[in-house]
C-alpha cells in the first residue's frame, strides 16, 4: 500500500482547534460517543461491564450505535491479528502508564508515525529494526484502522530467539518483527518476535492532556523451571524498563507538538509513512461533520 | 499580544548559526544568523508542528528534532530526510511549506521582533531613545543597556 515511487495522497489534517479548544474537545468526546460503532473498553478481567460489550479473545468493545454493523466487520482485516495477539492476554507481566501534556489525537499521530525511529529512538527502536526499512516495512491500512510491520534487526531477532529459548516463551506466530496494530481511535496493540505483546490505550483527559496506559504480555510455553522463571523476572524487569524509555522518548516531541500547533499557518503535510495519519483526521472529520 | 516585541541581545546572535528563541504570546519564535544576516520565523515545524528550537539560545541549523527538516535562510526546508521516497516534495513544493517569517529589529544591541513580517523597524529604536528602560511590551531594560526582564521569555496568553 505504500508506494514510495510516487508522491503520497495529500491529506486535509483537522484544524488546529481540535487540539486546543477546551469547547471543541467536549463536542468530539460528544461525536465519538454518539457516532462510533464501537470503541475498545479494556480487556476481559478489568472492572468493565454491560450488555452492550463483545469480546474479541479477550479484547473487549463496547457497541456504542444501535446500528452498528457486526464487531469482525469494524474491525476488518485487524479482527484477525487481534485475534492471534489475544492468545498472549493469559501471560500479563507488567502494567505502566504516563501522563502526557498534549491532546490525545498527539499522541495518536505519534504512534502512526512509522518513520520517527532515527530521530526520536535513535537508540532503541532504530536499531533494533532492520536497517533497510524500505524493504521491508509494510502496513496495512483499513478505514481508519492499521498495522505496520518492521523486519526486526538480524542480531534483535536472533537475542529474541534465544530469550524464547531460555525464557520458555510461547509465540503466537514465527515471525522476526516489530509489528503494531492501530484500532481507531485509541487502541494499539505492539508485538515482538510474535512473542510479546503490549497493549496501548490512549486515555484522552483534557484537551490538553492525555494518559497512555500499556500492558505486557509475555506469553510462556508452560515448561517453567525455576531457572528459567527467574530469568522470566530479569527478562520482564529489562523489558518494562525499555518500553517505558520508549515513551519517554515520545513523550517530549508530543508535548512540543502540543505547545506549537495552535501558532503553526501552514497545512502541515504527511509522507508515506505518515498515511495512518492521514486515515485517523479523515474519520474524526467525518464523525465530526455529523448532526 | 502584537507589535514589536523584546526578544534577546544582539551579542547572543554574533556569529552564523547562533539562535534565540522566545514567545510573542502564544506563538514561538526563533531568530538566527545566517551567514550575518539575521533572520527570523515561527519557531513552529510545517511538517507536523513540532517546536523547533526549544533552549533560550544556541547555535546550529534550524532543524526540528522530530524528523529532521532543516530550513534555510528564507525558512524553506532545504533537507527533507526521505524526501525522495516519503514525500516527493520539489523546490515549488517546498517554498510553499516554508516558515512564516517574523520582523526582526537589532537596535541598541537588542533584537525585537514582530509577527508582521512588513512591521515598521523603526518604533523599537524609539522605544530606546523615548523612555525610561520600560518597554511598550513589557520587557524592562536596565542603565547599562542589558535585559532586566523580557516579554518573550515564556509563553503567556490563552491556553
Ligand atoms: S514535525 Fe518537524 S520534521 Fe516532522
Ligand atoms: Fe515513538
Amino acid at each position: 500500500m505504500l508506494n514510495f515511487d510516487q508522491a503520497p495522497p495529500r491529506h486535509c489534517l483537522l484544524p488546529h482547534r481540535w487540539f486546543t479548544d477546551a469547547s471543541a474537545y467536549v463536542l468530539e468526546k460528544g461525536a465519538l460517543a454518539r457516532h462510533l460503532p464501537w470503541r475498545y473498553a479494556g480487556l476481559a478481567g478489568d472492572d468493565v461491564d454491560g450488555a452492550d460489550l463483545v469480546s474479541l479473545g479477550g479484547f473487549l468493545f463496547r457497541q456504542q450505535v444501535p446500528d452498528a454493523p457486526p464487531l469482525a466487520e469494524w474491525l476488518g482485516p485487524f479482527a484477525a491479528d487481534l485475534l492471534a495477539r489475544a492468545t498472549a492476554l493469559d501471560s500479563p507481566v507488567a502494567q505502566d502508564a504516563a501522563v502526557f501534556a498534549a491532546n490525545w489525537k498527539i499522541l495518536v499521530e505519534n504512534t502512526l508515525d512509522d518513520f520517527h525511529g532515527p530521530t526520536v529512538h535513535p537508540h532503541t527502536i532504530h536499531p533494533a529494526v532492520h536497517a533497510d526499512w524500505r524493504q521491508h516495512l509494510s502496513t496495512k491500512r483499513a478505514g481508519p484502522h492499521s498495522r505496520s510491520s518492521w523486519k526486526l534487526a538480524d542480531a534483535t531477532a536472533a537475542w529474541w530467539q534465544k530469550l524464547v529459548a531460555r525464557g520458555g516463551l510461547r509465540r503466537f506466530a514465527d515471525q522476526d518483527r516489530y509489528d503494531h496494530v492501530f484500532i481507531f481511535p485509541d487502541l494499539y496493540v505492539a508485538s515482538f518476535y510474535g512473542t510479546m505483546v503490549i497493549v496501548h490505550r490512549v486515555v484522552p483527559e483534557a484537551v490538553d492532556r492525555s494518559r497512555l496506559e500499556w500492558r505486557t504480555f509475555l506469553p510462556s510455553n508452560g515448561l517453567v523451571d525455576a531457572k528459567s522463571a527467574s530469568f522470566r523476572r530479569g527478562l520482564v524487569a529489562m523489558l518494562s524498563a525499555a518500553a517505558r524509555q520508549v515513551i519517554e522518548e515520545d513523550k517530549p516531541l508530543c508535548e512540543q507538538v502540543q505547545i506549537a500547533r495552535a501558532a503553526a499557518i501552514g497545512p502541515g503535510i504527511l509522507g508515506w509513512r505518515e498515511q495512518r495519519i492521514g486515515d485517523v483526521h479523515a474519520m474524526l472529520t467525518q464523525l465530526l461533520e455529523r448532526p | 499580544m502584537t507589535g514589536w516585541a523584546l526578544l534577546g541581545q544582539a551579542g547572543d546572535l554574533a556569529e552564523h548559526g547562533q539562535w534565540i528563541t522566545g514567545w510573542v504570546g502564544t506563538v514561538p519564535v526563533v531568530v538566527r544568523n545566517f551567514s550575518g544576516s539575521l533572520r527570523g520565523f515561527r519557531n513552529v515545524c510545517s511538517h507536523r508542528f513540532a517546536l523547533m528550537l526549544t533552549e533560550p539560545a544556541g547555535r546550529g541549523p534550524l532543524r526540528c528534532p522530530y524528523h529532521a527538516w532543516v530550513y534555510d535562510a528564507e525558512g524553506i526546508p532545504k533537507t527533507i530526510p526521505f524526501n525522495d521516497s516519503d514525500f516527493h516534495l520539489d523546490d515549488t513544493a517546498r517554498q510553499a511549506l516554508a516558515l512564516p517569517a517574523v520582523a526582526v529589529c537589532l537596535t541598541g544591541g537588542l533584537i525585537f521582533v514582530n509577527l508582521q513580517a512588513d512591521a515598521d523597524p523603526a518604533l523599537p529604536a524609539q522605544w530606546l531613545t523615548n523612555g525610561d528602560g520600560t518597554l511598550p511590551d513589557g520587557s524592562v531594560i536596565k542603565a547599562d543597556g542589558t535585559i532586566q526582564h523580557r516579554s518573550t521569555k515564556a509563553r503567556t496568553g490563552p491556553c
